[in-house]
């Protein structure tokens, strides 16, 4: 079959008018558009120019895709019903102690605060809503405009950062080894994406389901990184974390998608031990099975369909993992709460299937990258 | 090296010796070694299992002072965090062998509820027990009479005497690179 011949889904794939790219996730209503376009007096820039391009777009293939949309679990009718999708954040600061949420210190309205810490956590949650709407038509976390929460300054020396179930909390780090966590935008991006999970395919925290959890939280943090960068796939640098290490750490990063294992390599820290195939696939009882050690491998899968692609990552390799957790068309269902990598890694590639055809190089690419990596074998279909 | 000697016993830790010594014996049950079981039956709570005093212990009350002392009667308490945005993390370890940091240290242990069943046991708590990255802390004690017992707290359950235990382990301990 060549490309010509490509299934209908395909109608869902990236439209061009001209010279002028439309995002094949923005979906929205005109009305919509035109008040997005002017976001940009309201702090949301790159939101105003993709529903300015969106404009541009051909009006009866963006109908098209608002019907695929319909069926989509992941933009629920309220999107279209209620009002426009309008970011919502309230940052609030914890006083060093370790008792949530805090005290409320910048809301939506507010000006930039006093502390950095704030501002950072404030910024990267307008980049994270931002790439979930331009790229997905998300309206948010839950999908339905759900307030963003973050709590910063949590605990005395605290050296992480988390998902609570409802916000994301950040340490200041031991300044030592970890400066604080809100100067990570990739770090932001992945505790938010936590809640994306949560929302949609509920990836049980453990195992092979938990380092799926984890791996998704990393696209998406890498994703909004190189959204709020304007990087394409072959310029970005496949890091998580960068810029938390203090400078007495041997280190770029937490992790390192497109290699995983070369992060760090350090006294106090030892050797970043993330598995860069399903041969170094680490069995442990630590880390709730070890989902931030085999989470590597899934990453880098992702990491290589992006870059073999190339461009923006959300545009084709993201979409697909996007759809595979959330459900999509031709491929209605999320993941499964319990999913193996094999399974993940076949809902991928129905994914790609449904959205750029059977044929498609994103469907190849996909499907290459988990054999790069030892999750798919000669067994699985193409 | 993993022991870490001479760790001062903490500040205010110190409660009854009798009583920690007790406790110890009787919580241990949990773990029982399988050889233990045989006199003990059971070892209900309030039993008074030995505690390595076959030897040199022969009544059925708790030990309170002589054998503790006794050479090898060595408190060994490792707490190693895993978990966290980065997944490693790294293990402390504090070794008491004066009686004194023994039982002190003890009675921290035997106030830790051991008994109480591991999230991580019941699969369905992992996804609902909020969130992701959290800490999750494996504390492991290795008694006098050579059992051992761990237990997995996850950070969001760590309060109370887990939480005094953990903080006066990384206070007092040695510290290892994370593993």
């Amino acid at each position: 079959m060549s490309s010509s011949t490509r299934p209908p889904a395909s109608a869902l794939h990236c439209p061009t008018t001209g010279s002028v790219p439309a995002r094949p996730g923005f979906i929205v209503p005109p009305y919509l558009l035109a008040r997005l376009a002017e976001a940009d007096a309201h702090g949301m820039p790159r939101a105003a120019e993709a529903a300015r391009r969106s404009l541009l777009a051909d009006p009866a293939l963006r109908v098209e895709r608002e019907r695929a949309a319909v069926a989509t679990p992941a933009a629920p009718a309220s999107v279209w019903a209620a009002a426009t999708p309008t970011v919502r954040r309230t940052i609030f600061d914890a006083g060093n102690a370790e008792s949530l949420p805090g005290r409320p210190v910048r809301d939506e309205t507010d000006a930039p605060a006093d502390d950095v810490a704030v501002n950072e956590a404030f910024e990267g949650l307008g980049a994270t809503y931002a790439l979930l709407l331009e790229a997905f038509g998300r309206d948010s976390v839950d999908g339905a405009g759900l307030p963003l929460l973050a709590t910063v300054h949590y605990g005395r020396d605290y050296d992480n950062a988390f998902w609570d179930g409802e916000r994301m909390v950040f340490g200041d780090g031991d300044g030592e080894v970890f400066g604080r966590f809100t100067a990570s935008l990739s770090v932001i991006g992945h505790e938010l994406a936590h809640g994306v999970t949560q929302y949609t395919a509920g990836l049980v925290y453990e195992g092979q389901s938990g380092a799926l959890n984890e791996s998704f939280s990393d696209v998406l943090g890498a994703l909004v990184e190189q959204h709020q960068r304007g990087q394409r796939a072959e310029e970005a640098s496949w890091l998580i974390g960068e810029g938390l290490f203090t400078e007495a750490v041997q280190g770029r990063a937490l992790r390192s998608m497109s290699e995983p294992g070369t992060a760090y390599d350090d006294d106090v820290l030892g050797k970043d031990p993330q598995p860069a195939d399903m041969a170094g696939y680490v069995d442990t009882r630590d880390d709730n099975g070890g989902v931030h050690l085999n989470s590597g491998i899934p990453n880098r899968a992702f990491a290589l369909a992006a870059t073999e692609l190339g461009g923006f990552a959300w545009e084709r390799a993201g979409r697909v993992w996007y759809d595979a957790l959330v459900g999509a068309p031709g491929a209605p269902a999320p993941v499964s709460p319990r999913a193996t990598f094999a399974e993940f890694a076949a809902a991928t590639v129905t994914a790609a299937h449904a959205r750029f055809g059977a044929e498609s190089t994103e469907a190849s690419a996909i499907d290459r990258a988990w054999r790069t990596v030892g999750v798919r074998s000669d067994d699985d279909p193409r | 090296m993993t022991t870490h000697d001479d760790d001062p016993a903490p500040p205010g830790a110190a409660r009854g010796a009798e009583q920690a010594t007790g406790g110890a014996a009787a919580t241990a049950a949990r773990d029982a070694e399988p050889h233990r079981g045989g006199a003990a039956t059971g070892a209900a709570p309030g039993s008074r299992p030995a505690t390595g005093d076959d030897s040199d212990s022969a009544g059925s009350e708790p030990a309170t002072g002589d054998d503790s002392d006794a050479a090898g009667s060595e408190l060994r308490i490792t707490v190693a965090r895993s978990g966290g945005l980065l997944g490693t993390g790294p293990r402390w370890t504090v070794t008491a062998s004066a009686e004194a940091d023994v039982d002190s240290w003890l009675s921290l242990v035997e106030s830790c509820p051991w008994d109480a069943p591991e999230p991580g046991d019941a699969p369905a708590a992992a996804a609902t027990v909020g969130g992701a990255d959290r800490f999750v802390y494996t504390i492991r004690v290795f008694l006098p009479s050579a059992e051992e017992r761990d237990a997995r707290v996850p950070e969001q359950r760590l309060d109370g005497p887990w939480r005094d235990l953990v903080d006066r382990v990384k206070d007092a301990g040695h510290a290892e690179p994370h593993r």
